[in-house]
């Protein structure tokens, strides 16, 4: 099997982009941030990533940005998610597994719903002194 | 303690990220009956005394977090290594760089399983900043490089979804390959 390269790697996404329709206004998208630290890692983030990625095309969403990022604060309710989105409010999610992290997908980001029971208000005590 | 042997070399690469680093290496080297993991960096490095407390689990620089007592991130791989009966080094200079090795045996009975490795690389690929990503990964007598700049301009950007499985994919072909050069077709 020869190595796949990455003119190769260039075609394919010249391919994809063309079935991706062009984005209508910039500032229209949804980020999705997951706090990936040692205590989210731990807890398992890095399958809930996988999880919001997978779902995300799935589901063929063109407009969604997936970031990682350091640990949010929320140790204790690790893994955590920030859904932020036109229309919606500002929304950080705690102890996202692989399934919340489907139904965020599905519920608040399709569909406009909040996964209340995930909802997170503030980060832990010692962060907030 | 981390499930994989990608979640401990993920999180020494995030770390390497917040050292504010330009240029990370990852090097994942299996030989033989070793598999040497390296995570260098060119961030803000360590004191000698800092050194000696970044392996203490009850220990941080409280600067992520002023209130917080506690990082982790070094204490679980060198407790991974002192599990397997391994070696574990750290060399950082202040303001020059750290570089973290941990020298495993693979077929240990306590080594963690690996996990998704082509994931692991997407991932390390993908972290918020600009730094130089190098990712070298060595199965015995075949090998691959992938860098990060080169990469990015291949998929035209890491801002979406569909690049991220992109690169993923991408990774897995040459997972693929380097395995089909070391094991012949079929390998399981």
């Amino acid at each position: 099997m020869a190595k796949i390269t990455l003119e190769e790697l260039r075609r394919l996404r010249e391919q994809t982009k063309a079935d991706i329709e062009k984005r209508e206004v910039e500032g229209k998208e949804t980020l999705v941030i997951v706090g990936m630290g040692t205590c989210g890692i731990a807890a398992g983030a890095r399958e809930t990533l996988k999880a919001f990625v997978e779902t995300i095309e799935k589901l063929g969403l063109k407009d969604v940005v997936v970031k990682q990022t350091g640990c949010m604060g929320y140790c204790y309710v690790e893994p955590t998610v920030e859904v932020v989105m036109p229309d919606m409010p500002r929304t950080i999610y705690g102890k996202v597994n692989a399934d919340v992290a489907r139904k965020i997908v599905e519920d608040h980001i399709v569909h406009k719903k909040l996964v209340s029971e995930h909802v997170m208000d503030k980060p832990a005590a010692d962060i907030m002194k | 303690m981390h499930a994989t042997l990608s979640d401990v070399l993920y999180d020494l690469v995030q770390n390497a990220v917040e050292a504010r680093a330009t240029v990370i290496t990852l090097d994942y080297l299996e030989e033989g009956g070793v598999l040497t993991c390296c995570v260098g960096d060119n961030g803000c490095g360590m004191t000698p005394e800092e050194m000696n407390q970044a392996t203490d689990p009850f220990y941080t620089n409280g600067e992520k977090h002023v209130h917080r007592r506690v990082g982790l991130g070094l204490a679980f791989a060198k407790q991974l290594c002192e599990t397997v009966g391994g070696e574990f080094h750290l060399d950082s200079r202040k303001d020059e760089g750290t570089s973290v090795a941990l020298v495993l045996p693979r077929d240990h009975v306590d080594m963690p399983p690996v996990g998704d490795l082509p994931y692991l690389f997407a991932q390390v690929m993908f972290l918020e900043g600009e730094y130089e990503m190098l990712v070298h990964r060595r199965l015995e007598n075949s090998s691959y490089r992938v860098c990060r700049v080169e990469l990015r301009e291949s998929v035209g950007g890491f801002e979406d979804v569909q690049a991220f499985s992109l690169v993923k994919f991408y990774f897995e072909r040459l997972e693929e390959e380097i395995k089909e050069e070391v094991y012949g077709k079929n390998h399981a």
